[in-house]
């Protein structure tokens, strides 16, 4: 299994090259940039603005730009941030830990919530059920988290004044997990929803087909009770489909926490991503995406290992 | 007989007092001012960032030689007094400034402020090696001499009437000498964690949350009474409302048009204007084929309904503006040229200027070629482009079939620099003492006439202020006259403030200059 993760890790390698190369494309395509975001201002030249370009090697030739910050990348050096004037990686991680906090939150509300529900209908006989189950899914995935967020925080955050106005944590205060876990509830909550109907549907097809097996008929007969037979049996199966999707929208998880951080005021990686874009910091863009690249490469890795856990008949080769 | 001058008495409160204080965990209650603010500081260094809410920050941590008051007339800060004519700190010819410094400033550190950190500061700005973006009137000083530690002798090669302006205003904030000399700036541990002489002290600041500041208790002016600032960043609007509808922010600062209404209705707060020299306007390409013709650009003028247009999208908060220069701005001019809303006259200039067909699509026409403009636009804010849509609707009301595109603010400037647009809405800002480099500099709306360009430059070395004034206000009857540009309304920073909060006065040094000087009800 080592030396299957080894060599596909090594076999990414070019892909993530070439997507750097676009990205690093992608950024410089639109009209201005970094030292154009002072230009507005009444006092800064155009000579100024020059000179910024210069200082930062902005004007020099876009391969040599790219060749240089790769060269910086592989020495473990990620660039300074143009407007925070310290090296991207810190700028980055300290934002990264935030946002894993969310999307692990949102990740443990949707799985939590969509297998129980996806076990519950698929084991009810009543169709209403099954009919709820289609319409949360509806519901679910159409509900935009900026919309949702926003009702969440003026009813549980205004009216009720249950949940903090926004942020990790009370201001002056040492970090506690029950101060975080105040403070995370309902944008893992609210992340996590569009979730849990997506998942609770890919749980309740795969259970639905697993009971209707031969091996799942044999237990019966064999007189395994229900319970270890639906989760010893049947479920290991019925999960493939759902590790599958788990390994798709992990990164599509991140990339989402980032209206739920705009919303909730989260300091994650979105509301960095989305500052450093609009003020065209290219070394910190170009970190926060390449780690998101990274991540779409572990993750997919991971659920191609959790394959093996969960199928025994699974090998790598 | 006094119970409560009873000498037995007061001891036992004191010992209980003591003991209570001596307790683990008992601390008489701090006093806190929450301050939101829609975006963070990059940097805290002074001078590498341009971001008015980076210097409202930076104002709580640093001082600066002068500031701006609540009259608009300067106010020493860390010098004893504002340079002039007449005590001998302005030389005769306006071109040395001599700012004898306060006697009592310590840096955070404990160290004492000193005149060679005044010339300091000047180098930092002026250093071609550091990613500085207004170095604005500063470079044109000669040289800082420093004759002792109070004394600080500002030189320039001629006339100069910025000096005060600039050192009152963002460009203002005195550097550490004896902390950062011989420093490499460029990537230095002082832009996120800095020591200022200001009335509080950065205690803690959280990427992307907030940064909470403690009260200086050696602060020149005496301890600030607020204990404790924090600034939260919101990072947009919806966080900002949440907050101040649970009544968590004594301030909040920068609201957006759209949030107008609803902090009017807000119990406990008030919105309060703080005085800035901008103003919303549309720019126009003056080389632009079409919009090379005055008349063109007057019947743009005679179509734009600016009162419809503050009344509704601006909320009745400010009047439509006529002059290049804003009412609240000393120079500005009640006697230009103006353009009421009038049709039948936008109309008439039309027709005079050859667009005298009107097609089967209500659109004008000349030799066959259709009156079409497009208007630039910076995406993302709902209330820019509502107004541009009113300005579309009533241009085509005229025949002018208008379109609008819309870029991201990084690429606004360079696109207008290259002149890759015909109109373009946007807003503008001058210094007290305005540099001029919208027309002297960028010159976006590339208007050539060189003899009026010539009053401006004039301005920086004409030590008299009437005469200036008479300058500028010359300037801009030209402006007005020609239709160079289309100003709309003033742009003032919209606050809101607790009613608790006392003290608050915003001025163009901004909201928190004077947060020393606070208190809490």
């Amino acid at each position: 299994m080592l030396s299957y993760a080894v060599r596909r890790t090594l076999g990414a390698v070019p892909r993530v090259l070439l997507v750097s190369v676009l990205l690093f494309l992608l950024l410089r395509l639109p009209a201005g940039g970094p030292a154009d975001v002072f230009a507005s201002d009444p006092t800064a030249s155009p000579e100024a603005i020059a000179r910024i370009e210069a200082l930062w090697g902005l004007d020099r030739p876009l391969h040599e730009q790219y060749l240089t910050w790769l060269g910086n990348l592989a020495r473990g050096d990620w660039g300074t941030s143009f407007s925070e004037r310290r090296p991207a990686r810190e700028v980055v991680l300290e934002r990264l830990g935030n946002t894993l906090w969310l999307t692990g939150g949102a990740l443990a509300v949707g799985l939590i919530a969509g297998v129980a529900l996806g076990v519950a209908t698929a084991l009810s006989r009543s169709r209403a059920a099954r009919a709820a189950l289609q319409l949360l899914s509806v519901v679910g995935m159409s509900v935009p988290t900026f919309w949702s967020g926003t009702l969440v925080l003026l009813y549980f955050g205004v009216h009720l004044n249950w949940i903090p106005s926004g942020g990790m944590g009370r201001v002056g205060e040492a970090f506690s997990l029950p101060d975080l876990a105040h403070h995370l509830i309902a944008p893992a909550i609210v992340l996590g929803s569009v979730y849990v109907a997506q998942w609770s549907r890919f749980v309740h097809a795969g259970l639905e087909e697993a009971l209707r097996e031969d091996y799942v008929r044999t237990a019966r007969a064999k007189g395994v009770r229900r319970l270890p037979r639906l989760f010893r049996h049947a479920f290991p199966n019925a999960a493939i489909p759902l590790v599958t999707v788990l390994g798709l929208e992990l990164p599509r998880l991140v990339s989402g926490a980032m209206v739920t951080e705009v919303v909730f005021s989260w300091p994650g990686l979105g509301r960095l991503l989305t500052t450093s874009l609009l003020g065209r910091d290219y070394p910190v863009v170009m970190a926060a995406l390449m780690l998101l690249v990274a991540l779409v490469i572990v993750a997919n890795l991971l659920t191609d290992l959790a394959y093996g856990l969960l199928d025994p008949r699974v090998r790598y080769g | 007989m006094d119970h409560a001058a009873h000498p037995a008495r007061l001891r036992l409160a004191a010992l209980l007092a003591a003991v209570l204080l001596a307790l683990p965990g008992f601390a008489l209650a701090q006093s806190r001012a929450t301050v939101l603010s829609p975006q963070e500081p990059a940097t805290l260094m002074p001078h590498f960032d341009l971001l008015t809410l980076t210097h409202e920050v930076q104002h709580l941590i640093f001082d600066c030689l002068f500031v701006v008051g609540p009259d608009g007339d300067y106010l020493p800060q860390l010098a004893t007094e504002v340079p002039t004519l007449a005590n001998g700190g302005v030389s005769e010819d306006g071109s040395t400034y001599t700012i004898r410094l306060r006697d009592d400033v310590q840096w955070h550190d404990g160290e004492p402020l000193t005149s060679e950190d005044v010339r300091f500061t000047w180098q930092v700005i002026t250093d071609e090696e550091l990613p500085i973006p207004s170095r604005a009137v500063w470079e044109q000083v000669e040289s800082v001499e420093t004759p002792d530690d109070r004394t600080a002798v500002i030189r320039f090669a001629d006339t100069n009437v910025n000096f005060l302006g600039r050192a009152a205003s963002d460009a203002c904030f005195v550097l550490p000498s004896h902390l950062l000399a011989g420093a490499d700036l460029n990537d230095h541990g002082f832009h996120r964690a800095p020591v200022g002489t200001g009335p509080y002290t950065l205690e803690q600041w959280s990427a992307g949350a907030f940064a909470r500041l403690e009260a200086n208790d050696a602060y020149f002016d005496g301890a600030p009474s607020i204990d404790e600032i924090v600034v939260q960043f919101t990072g947009g609007s919806q966080a900002t409302r949440t907050a101040l509808q649970r009544g968590e922010a004594e301030l909040a600062l920068h609201l957006g048009q759209a949030d107008l209404r609803f902090a009017q209705g807000l119990a406990g707060y008030e919105v309060r204007q703080g005085p800035a020299h901008a103003w919303w306007q549309f720019w126009i390409d003056n080389d632009d084929p079409l919009l090379s013709d005055v008349r063109v650009r007057r019947a743009l003028a005679h179509g734009l309904d600016r009162e419809l247009i503050t009344e509704t999208v601006m909320g009745g908060v400010v009047e439509p503006q006529h002059a290049m220069l804003p009412e609240s701005h000393w120079a500005h001019d009640d006697d230009v040229r103006t353009y009421p809303y009038d049709v039948d006259a936008a109309a008439a200039l039309l027709d005079e200027a050859g667009w005298d067909t009107v097609g089967s699509d209500g659109v004008r026409t000349r030799d066959g070629e259709r009156l079409t403009l497009e208007i630039l636009n910076i995406a993302g804010e709902v209330e820019r482009r509502q107004v541009i849509q009113i300005a579309q609707d009533l241009w085509s009301d005229l025949g002018i079939d208008a379109s609008i595109r819309e870029i991201d603010g990084a690429g606004f400037p360079s696109t207008m620099a290259a002149g890759d647009y015909q109109l373009a809405y946007g807003w503008f800002g001058e210094n007290q003492e305005p540099v001029f480099n919208l027309w002297l500099g960028t010159n976006w709306q590339n208007f050539g006439d060189e003899s009026a360009l010539d009053l401006l430059r004039g301005v920086s070395s004409t030590v008299d202020r009437e005469a200036r004034a008479a300058a500028i206000r010359e300037f801009q009857r030209i402006v007005a006259e020609e239709a160079v540009m289309l100003p709309l309304a003033p742009r003032p920073l919209l606050n809101v403030a607790s009613d608790h909060l006392d003290g608050y006065a915003p001025t163009l040094s901004g909201s928190l200059w004077n947060a020393y000087a606070w208190t809490l009800r």
